[in-house]
C-alpha cells in the first residue's frame, strides 16, 4: 500500500527517528512502512493518524479505489 | 533482535528477551556439564533418575521457548515482532524439511540421521541468519 507517511515527515523536518519516537516503535518500521515493506495494522494505523492530525485515507492511498 | 540488556536503546520487550535468553542458555550450559558428568560417574541410570537427568536439561530448553513466547506477548513493535515470527517460520520449516529428509535417507538406505541435539542447534542458526538477513535487507531499503 502507498502511503504519503515519507513526505508528510519531511514536511515537519522530522527525522525517522523522531517519528519513530513519537510513535513508539523502532526507527526500523518506520523505514519500512515508508518504503511500502509492510502495511501497519489499523491501531498503529490511527496513532499515525493522529500524530499528523490527518485522517488516514490521506496518508494511506487505496490503490484500489 | 540480541542487544545490551543495559542500553535504552532497545524496547524493554528486547532488554527483558535478552536477558531470559542469557539466564536460560546458562542454565542449560550448566545443566548439560551437570547432568553430563553425573552419568559419566554413574553410568548406564536408570527409572525415575534417568528421567530427571533428561530433564533437567530439556527444561531449560522449554524455558528458552517460553522466554521467545513471552518476548512475542510483550513486544509493543508490530514490525518488529513480524520479523521475529518470520525468523520462527524460516527456522521451524527449515528444521522439519531436513528432518523429513533425514528421515527418507534413513527409511530408503538405512544411512544419514542427523547426530543428537542437532535440531535445537541448528533452529537457533536459522534463526539467526533469517534475523540477519531480514536486518539487512532492512538496510538496503533506507
Amino acid at each position: 500500500m502507498n502511503n504519503r507517511l515519507k513526505v508528510l515527515r519531511a514536511e515537519r523536518n522530522w527525522s525517522q527517528a523522531d517519528l519513530a519516537a513519537k510513535l513508539e516503535v523502532s526507527r526500523q518500521s518506520v523505514n519500512a512502512i515508508e518504503t511500502g515493506k509492510y502495511d501497519p495494522s489499523l491501531p498503529l494505523a490511527f496513532r499515525i493518524a493522529r500524530l499528523f492530525d490527518l485522517p488516514i485515507e490521506s496518508i494511506f492511498l487505496d490503490e484500489a479505489a | 533482535m540480541i542487544c545490551n540488556p543495559f542500553s535504552r536503546n532497545c524496547s524493554p520487550a528486547v532488554r527483558r528477551y535478552t536477558r531470559g535468553i542469557a539466564l536460560t542458555m546458562g542454565g542449560y550450559v550448566l545443566a548439560v556439564l551437570g547432568t553430563s558428568a553425573l552419568v559419566h560417574r554413574y553410568p548406564h541410570p536408570q527409572g525415575l533418575i534417568l528421567y530427571a537427568l533428561s530433564a533437567a536439561p530439556s527444561l531449560c530448553i522449554f524455558s528458552m521457548l517460553a522466554v521467545v513466547v513471552e518476548y512475542l506477548r510483550d513486544e509493543k513493535d508490530e514490525y518488529q515482532r513480524m520479523l521475529v515470527v518470520r525468523s520462527i517460520l524460516c527456522a521451524t520449516f527449515a528444521i522439519l524439511g531436513l528432518n523429513a529428509y533425514t528421515d527418507f535417507l534413513r527409511s530408503y538406505g538405512n544411512v544419514g540421521g542427523l547426530p543428537p541435539f542437532t535440531d535445537f542447534v541448528l533452529f537457533w542458526i536459522i534463526f539467526g541468519i533469517a534475523q540477519a538477513v531480514q536486518s539487512m535487507s532492512g538496510r538496503a531499503d533506507e
